[in-house]
């Protein structure tokens, strides 16, 4: 059901792929990118530590977008997922936004998607935790002092 | 400049990206110009668009519209046709729906939130064109305010446009 519901979003054009992350960073399910596992990974985590650090100030972030890796990424939270989507182009933005916040929306009301979704959820901190920050990010942090 | 003034030059020129050309059967001659009109006429080339001129003199932009329009009353100044085909716009019956859905999702005011964004859009429905569609739905959306109505209108609108062929 939850890959039925991705596909929505990558038959978009310009949308080169599709993750459904859960808040702890774990990739549930994934359509397209010609990216790595660990460079998916280390996106989703950079993501995700943007929005629960937000989260955690109580400044509540449910939509963000960045361009990395020549793509143009749109990352849209609920409470415990979050949808990231890679852009080739962004001919279709709009359309892109409405479908994925669809698409979240269908998923939320899916019992079966959250129960998936619910086995890999929990302790959203621990994408903040000192061994999951990139190089660059422990070089900015040092700066902080 | 009041919004019927501004549907009135939106009828004329539909939105800014249209190209603007000399018209070659009536071209403009020293008299009865205002010195903004000259500097209007002596940008129109047929290659620029309405928004390039407006960003190459820094008029205000309401004011660029009133003096094109003018240009246009006064048949110095034409549109460069871009022979958009009746498929390629939206069309009566898809604000028709839109509308249907709205009113089911927030109510009879569902007609003046459809008309003002249209007007920040700089857009008027019979010249609407289809591609634009999901950004006019997204717009909308802004304007409701409660979450699982919001998803509901973009479901409706996703599954209205599937029929349509948005590049």
């Amino acid at each position: 059901m939850i890959n039925r519901w991705l596909k929505e979003i990558t038959d978009i054009a310009g949308v080169e792929g599709v993750l459904l992350v859960s808040d702890n960073g774990h990739i549930i399910e994934k359509i397209g990118t010609q990216l790595d596992q660990g460079t998916l990974e280390q996106i989703a985590r950079r993501i995700l530590r943007i929005i629960t650090a937000h989260n955690l100030d109580e400044k509540s972030v449910k939509e963000i977008e960045l361009i990395c890796y020549n793509y143009r990424i749109l990352a849209m939270s609920a409470k415990t997922f979050t949808i990231i989507t890679f852009c080739g182009s962004i001919r279709a933005l709009s359309l892109l936004r409405i479908t994925v916040n669809v698409v979240v929306g269908h998923l939320i009301e899916d019992k079966k998607s959250m129960k998936q979704i619910g086995k890999y959820t929990g302790q959203p901190e621990i994408v903040l935790e000192k061994e999951y920050l990139d190089q660059l990010e422990i070089k900015l942090i040092s700066k902080l002092q | 400049m009041t919004r019927e003034e501004k549907e009135q030059i939106r009828r004329v020129f539909p939105n800014n990206s249209v190209l603007i050309k000399i018209n070659s059967n009536n071209p403009p001659t020293e008299s009865g110009l205002s010195s903004a009109e000259w500097q209007v006429i002596t940008q129109v080339d047929g290659k620029k668009t309405l928004q390039n001129i407006i960003d190459i003199l820094t008029f205000e932009h309401d004011q660029s519209l009133e003096i094109f329009y003018k240009l246009h009353q006064k048949k110095l100044i034409e549109i460069v046709e871009e022979h958009k085909t009746q498929e390629e716009l939206a069309g009566e019956n898809f604000f028709k729906k839109l509308e249907e859905v709205l009113v089911k999702t927030i109510g009879p005011v569902a007609v003046y939130v459809i008309n003002d964004v249209l007007w920040e859009l700089n857009e008027i429905r019979d010249k609407f064109l289809i591609d634009k569609i999901p950004l006019l739905i997204e717009s909308i959306s802004r304007e409701i305010l409660d979450d699982k109505k919001r998803v509901h209108f973009q479901k409706e609108m996703l599954d209205l446009i599937k029929g349509y062929e948005i590049s």
